[in-house]
């Protein structure tokens, strides 16, 4: 099916999501949507889907003009949405999710009718997902690919992928991918939002470049990565550089940290930077966590134990734990800065407050609340409100589904501070970013750190043995 | 001998815990759905008191119990306009109607307050009800009974075993995701909750004109507060939560049967379902934090929350 986006205007507030933008997309077809976070790239397809309703312009189908979009009509119309969090049912089971809204819609569940469909889709596309499994027991990359079978056997036409591949590993990917390249064989369409340049330049045949709400071009592929990257910046993207020096300073630092029984002894440096890193679902993805939460890590330097309340801890979920989502960013400015004084002086915090937006870049005004942000801003905002006074910053996936300028500006802010404190610990699925940015490595296999030590004494396929369990190709 | 005693105290409780059944089913509906109804206690108190007033005025029970229903239903129909259509909190209206409703009971009742009225006759039903226990335990009572009976059955049957029921629970879930789904989130919030609260208003008018005949001031004892809880405990489902309105039911029986037996305890027997109540929340909360009891065994046990029980579902 094509798909014409006609003058689309969508505002939240102050923001301009979405300024006048006009994309035609055609049929059977990978067509990719890039953009930095904030681009309004989600806004835009989520009108699609029916999620977002816009303020003014229209989409066409097949050159017709669809009015009233709602969730159910888009459904109707073939078009399904795989969305960054899988929307499904966590206490259900995954036969259960699966089965709710489905158009094969019988009043009695007893017929097998929906378990051979599940179980056909399963085996063509080789994903190996168990029904009786409850929701909450999958990792998110599982959960996507129930979601994709679901969408397919409604009989989308036009799949979005907004994003999604954040939670996939890289066979999960591959397959998920060898699906959708069978379907627009078949005359479907796909449209993958995206900020992973690597991804739009291997599956996608045409690409619509968006900044700051409105659309800058559309081309078809394939096209340099340096001049995307420079249409999605506007062209002033500037080469960032990034400090890699290593931390040599022998202060006394030992870090005990306690994980599925074993008790490991690190010997840092002050100002040392920490990563973990593992496979998704391994002891990784609850290490800062556990950390921050209970007993199980301690660290001493020479002055003794160094006290928990000045830790700093920032999850990944940044709705569901790092922020409150209904509250604005002053509001989190101000939570955070006057602990201790009562009474809130509100012009203070809010020159504060924007002086933060400034200095960290957030796409947003003093009463955006958290939840209108895009992802890479509700980081940032994270980040601006870590106080001055934390000595060991947590980290977990920093860089979790952003663009590559929020990234960079991620690390560079990190590698900044990582100096004026004692540690710095993150937590990652990318050996790059490890490689790149740490000065020590954990890595974790299942529940168990399998290797720990310096980054100078080890070697990235070193790394990658390790986490993969494949101790045989460290010996060779 | 002691047959016979059992078969009778078994009977009473049965029949004096259908309010409760009645009540703690049509909760259950309404919170898998997302909608907590908390006006229960008013709820009760005026459809109480209007199924009895409309059964004594046309001398038609079931005219009475219709009134009820329709009233319970209105009620619960008001929270949902307020929630699901106005975006306002549904607690703070939940709580709010039931102090409104339960002054307005007192007040509109006054002229049926401890008057004689219409109640649901026994039925006999022949042969049937001498088969050993069930016969007098079950058969041999009235439409109620059986009504609440068979609540419990179809609510845990509509819930578990159908699509529909599957649908709803889901909505209670993640109305987002249900939403994705082209599913009708608030029409079908508005329908669940609505049909909870017209059981509900069933539940109100089993107690003036069933298992304590007539009107008078507070004349549900209280008991909606205690069927919200037994929701919670019952872990929102219908069959649990079924067995707690029994057990709680039984308790009060036996209190009134030992009260020669134990003078001064007799008065405490009847409190035990409340500190009861408090320590199996607070197993369930512990459980689940500290995970002694197996997650198996956990669910089986007592069942999750749905998810966005209580929240507001307002689309971006």
């Amino acid at each position: 099916m094509k798909i014409t986006f006609d003058s689309i205007t969508k505002r939240y507030g102050e923001l301009i999501a979405n300024d006048a933008v006009t994309v035609s997309i055609e049929s059977g077809t990978i067509h990719a949507i890039i953009g930095e976070n904030g681009a309004g790239k989600s806004t835009l397809v989520k009108m699609l889907s029916g999620q977002v309703t816009p303020d003014s312009g229209s989409i066409a189908i097949d050159d017709k003009v669809i009015k009233g979009f709602s969730t159910h009509s888009a459904i109707e119309l073939g078009i399904g949405l795989l969305g960054q969090d899988p929307m499904d049912f966590k206490n259900l089971t995954v036969m259960q999710s699966f089965t709710v809204g489905h158009r094969l819609n019988t009043s009695m569940m007893r017929n097998g009718l929906l378990r051979q469909e599940f179980e056909r889709l399963n085996s063509v596309y080789d994903f190996n997902i168990d029904p009786k499994k409850k929701i909450y027991q999958l990792s998110i990359g599982e959960r996507q690919q129930v979601e994709l079978m679901r969408l397919l056997s409604n009989g989308a036409k036009v799949i979005i992928l907004d994003e999604p591949n954040s939670g996939f590993s890289l066979e999960q990917k591959s397959k998920v991918f060898d699906a959708l390249d069978g379907l627009t064989e078949e005359g479907c369409t796909v449209i993958l939002v995206s900020h992973k340049l690597e991804d739009v330049l291997e599956y996608a045949s045409s690409v619509s470049i968006m900044r700051k709400g409105t659309l800058v071009d559309t081309l078809d592929l394939p096209q340099s990565p340096g001049h995307l990257v420079d249409l999605m910046f506007g062209g002033h993207q500037e080469e960032s550089v990034l400090q890699t020096e290593s931390v040599t300073d022998t202060q006394n630092l030992v870090a005990k940290v306690q994980q599925s029984g074993q008790t490991i002894d690190l010997n840092l440096s002050k100002g040392m930077m920490v990563g973990a890193i593992g496979l998704q679902g391994s002891g990784v993805d609850t290490f800062l966590r556990n950390m921050f939460y209970d007993k199980s890590f301690l660290l001493t330097d020479a002055e003794g134990p160094i006290d928990k309340s000045s830790f700093g801890y920032v999850p990944a979920d940044r709705l569901e734990r790092g922020l409150f989502p209904e509250l604005s960013i002053l509001d989190h400015h101000a939570l955070s800065s006057t602990l201790g004084h009562n009474v809130i002086d509100w012009t203070q915090i809010r020159s504060m407050c924007e002086d933060l937006i400034r200095e960290y870049g957030i796409i947003g005004t003093p009463e955006t609340k958290a939840h209108e942000l895009s992802g890479g801003n509700q980081q940032r905002l994270m980040l601006s409100m870590m106080r001055s006074d934390i000595n060991v910053a947590m980290l977990e996936h920093p860089t979790r589904g952003l663009d590559i300028q929020s990234a960079d500006y991620i690390w560079d802010k990190l590698l900044n501070d990582k100096l004026s404190r004692t540690v710095t610990v993150f937590s990652s699925y990318d050996v790059d970013e490890i490689w790149n940015y740490s000065d020590y490595v954990l890595c974790f296999h299942g529940e168990d750190i399998v290797a720990s030590c310096s980054i100078n004494s080890i070697s990235k396929t070193d790394i990658i043995n390790n986490i993969a369990g494949n101790v045989i190709g460290r010996d060779e | 001998m002691a047959i016979v005693e059992f078969e009778i105290i078994l009977a009473a409780i049965i029949s004096m815990s259908a309010p409760l059944v009645l009540a703690v089913v049509g909760e259950t509906i309404s919170e898998r759905v997302g909608i907590v109804n908390l006006s229960l206690e008013g709820s009760l108190l005026i459809t109480a008191m209007i199924g009895f007033a409309v059964a004594s005025i046309t001398g038609s029970v079931l005219l009475g119990f219709i009134a009820a229903a329709l009233l319970g239903g209105i009620i619960a129909l008001l929270i949902c306009f307020a929630n699901i259509t106005l975006y306002i909190n549904m607690i703070a209206v939940g709580f709010t109607l039931t102090i409104l409703l339960g002054k307005l009971s007192s007040y509109l009742g006054q002229p049926f307050v401890r008057i004689p009225g219409p109640y649901v006759p026994q039925i006999e039903v022949p042969w049937l009800k001498e088969i050993p226990i069930i016969g007098k335990a079950v058969i041999d009572q009235n439409v109620v009974v059986w009504l609440s009976i068979a609540s419990i059955i179809i609510a845990w049957w509509f819930l578990y075993k159908t699509k529909s029921g599957l649908v709803l629970n889901a909505v209670g879930e993640n109305p987002y995701s249900a939403d994705a789904r082209g599913i009708n989130v608030k029409f079908i919030k508005y329908f669940y909750g609505t049909l909870g609260g017209a059981i509900v208003g069933m539940a109100g008018a089993s107690f003036s004109l069933h298992s304590i005949y007539g009107w008078s001031n507070g004349h549900t004892l209280n008991y909606g507060w205690i069927c919200l809880a037994i929701v919670i405990f019952g872990g929102w489902n219908p069959v649990r939560g079924a067995i707690g309105a029994y057990a709680f039911g039984g308790l009060q029986i036996m209190a009134l049967k030992l009260q020669g037996v134990l003078f001064g305890l007799s008065q405490v027997l009847p409190l035990i379902p409340f500190p009861l109540m408090i320590m199996s929340l607070i197993l369930i909360q512990y459980s689940q934090d500290k995970q002694f009891i197996p997650n198996r065994v956990r669910s089986i046990l007592f069942g999750n929350q749905p998810e966005h029980l209580g929240d507001t579902f307002k689309r971006g």
